[in-house]
């Protein structure tokens, strides 16, 4: 036997290859068995190689090692209780598993943002016309000819509290006040609007803040009217003291 | 070479936890092989997907087949890396992707030096990327066809105009010369 033609044919690497028949391969076998020589020639040859790929190698994603580990362990699991299983179709199953959850997740998602979305849209919307309506009536307002603008100033000069302007059709009846004043009242306060009927003070409704043109109760006739603050949900009575602002027709 | 003690004990723990069947060799196998194996797949399939797929499917078949590892026939990366190439060819003849579409230049090998689960080869990648390089273009060729690509002798031989007789003396050379520039 010449144990170095054997070498030098080339076959030990055609087996580390995994590129000879079976009955190559276990001839192989037998001859690392029987010849240390070929045996260690083998072992070179290996270590050769696995260097080669070492200097090749690359990283496999970091979340790859706790699918395959988690997939090994259910495996080892499974078989223990059920016997084996194909692990292709269950790791495709995982996949699939996997896939569905994250479609069910983004769906869930988009749908719920596109809702959220549609409904601030709807808010907007609502919100808009509204204001559209609010500012058709308040232009109706204005442009009728039968409504006097009456101007309420401030009672005391010293306080800061902006004047006001009712709007009053005395063929109507129909009260509008415009109140300028943005400085917030106590949560248990409101405005109360009076309006000078025969002398005596009438009540024309409470309000709170607002940037539009807010409708009072109707008056029919009246001398004056004045803004007083109230208890929330307005008095009987004025609170003469508590007076803001007047203005006689 | 105490790198070389360090890494025999390593493969001697792995195989010791595979025969008993012990799921924690998988997890050593996986700490110090993914990556050779991984960086040959990454050469040998059209896409890295494939070859995350082909890595998995590989480990669930070491592990099946664990028990019936046998030292005497091979080392464990011999092993490990022919389970691996198995299942990628298998994979590429599924998807009837035709095994030779990819480009097999050197230019297209992407070194990747790697210092955690290989350093203890005692490797210096850069040097071993000049080595490859240092062979004939023919012996490159080899090694890369048929260790990274999985190619069969008589693909090679219709590849390169080469008589099939011959493709295993020259893999012998090439892998010959590879060896000599290791030593040196």
């Amino acid at each position: 036997m010449d144990i170095n033609a054997y070498i030098n044919s080339g076959v030990l690497e055609l087996y580390l290859l995994n590129q000879l028949t079976e009955q190559e391969g276990i001839e192989v076998e037998e001859m690392c068995k029987k010849y240390p020589e070929i045996l260690a020639e083998r072992i070179a040859i290996e270590e050769a190689l696995e260097s080669l790929a070492g200097s090749e190698q690359k990283r496999p994603p970091a979340f790859l090692k706790d699918v395959i580990l988690n997939e090994i362990n259910n495996h080892s699991r499974v078989s223990d209780v059920t016997g084996p299983r194909s692990m292709t179709s269950s790791s495709s199953t995982f996949y699939w598993a996997v896939a569905a959850s994250v479609i069910g997740v983004i769906t869930t998602l988009a749908t719920f943002f596109f809702y959220s979305q549609t409904k601030d849209l709807k808010n907007q919307l609502s919100l808009l016309e509204q204001q559209t309506e609010i500012s058709k009536n308040e232009l109706a307002v204005f442009k009728n000819p039968d409504f006097k603008q009456i101007n309420l100033a401030k009672v005391d000069s010293t306080k800061e509290i902006q004047t006001a302007n009712i709007y009053w059709n005395k063929t109507s009846s129909e009260v509008f006040i415009s109140w300028n004043n943005k400085d917030p009242l106590p949560s248990d306060k409101q405005y109360q609007l009076w309006a000078i009927v025969d002398g005596k003070p009438v009540d024309a409704g409470v309000f709170d803040i607002s940037d539009s043109l807010q409708q009072m109760k109707r008056i029919a006739n009246a001398t004056a009217f004045a803004v007083t603050i109230e208890q929330k949900g307005g008095s009987a009575t004025p609170t003469l003291s508590s007076m803001v602002v007047m203005g006689a027709i | 070479m105490n790198s070389s003690t360090s890494i025999t004990s390593i493969e001697s723990t792995i195989v010791a936890l595979l025969r008993e069947n012990d799921s924690k060799a998988m997890d050593l196998i996986y700490e110090h092989y993914s990556a050779s194996i991984y960086g040959i797949l990454c050469k040998m399939l059209p896409d890295e997907e494939m070859a995350q797929d082909v890595l998995q499917r590989s480990f669930i078949k070491v592990w099946k087949n664990a028990t019936t590892y046998d030292a005497s026939k091979g080392k464990l990366f011999t092993w490990l890396l022919n389970i691996a190439r198995n299942t990628g060819l298998d994979q590429l003849k599924s998807k009837e992707i035709k095994h030779g579409t990819q480009n097999v230049t050197a230019d297209k090998i992407v070194y990747i030096q790697d210092s955690q689960s290989h350093s203890k080869q005692n490797i210096d990648a850069i040097g071993i990327k000049t080595l490859l390089h240092k062979l004939s273009d023919e012996h490159r060729q080899l090694i890369e066809l048929m260790y990274f690509q999985g190619y069969t002798q008589a693909e090679i031989s219709a590849y390169i105009p080469l008589p099939l007789g011959t493709v295993k003396t020259k893999l012998r050379n090439a892998i010959s010369q590879l060896r000599i520039l290791f030593a040196n």
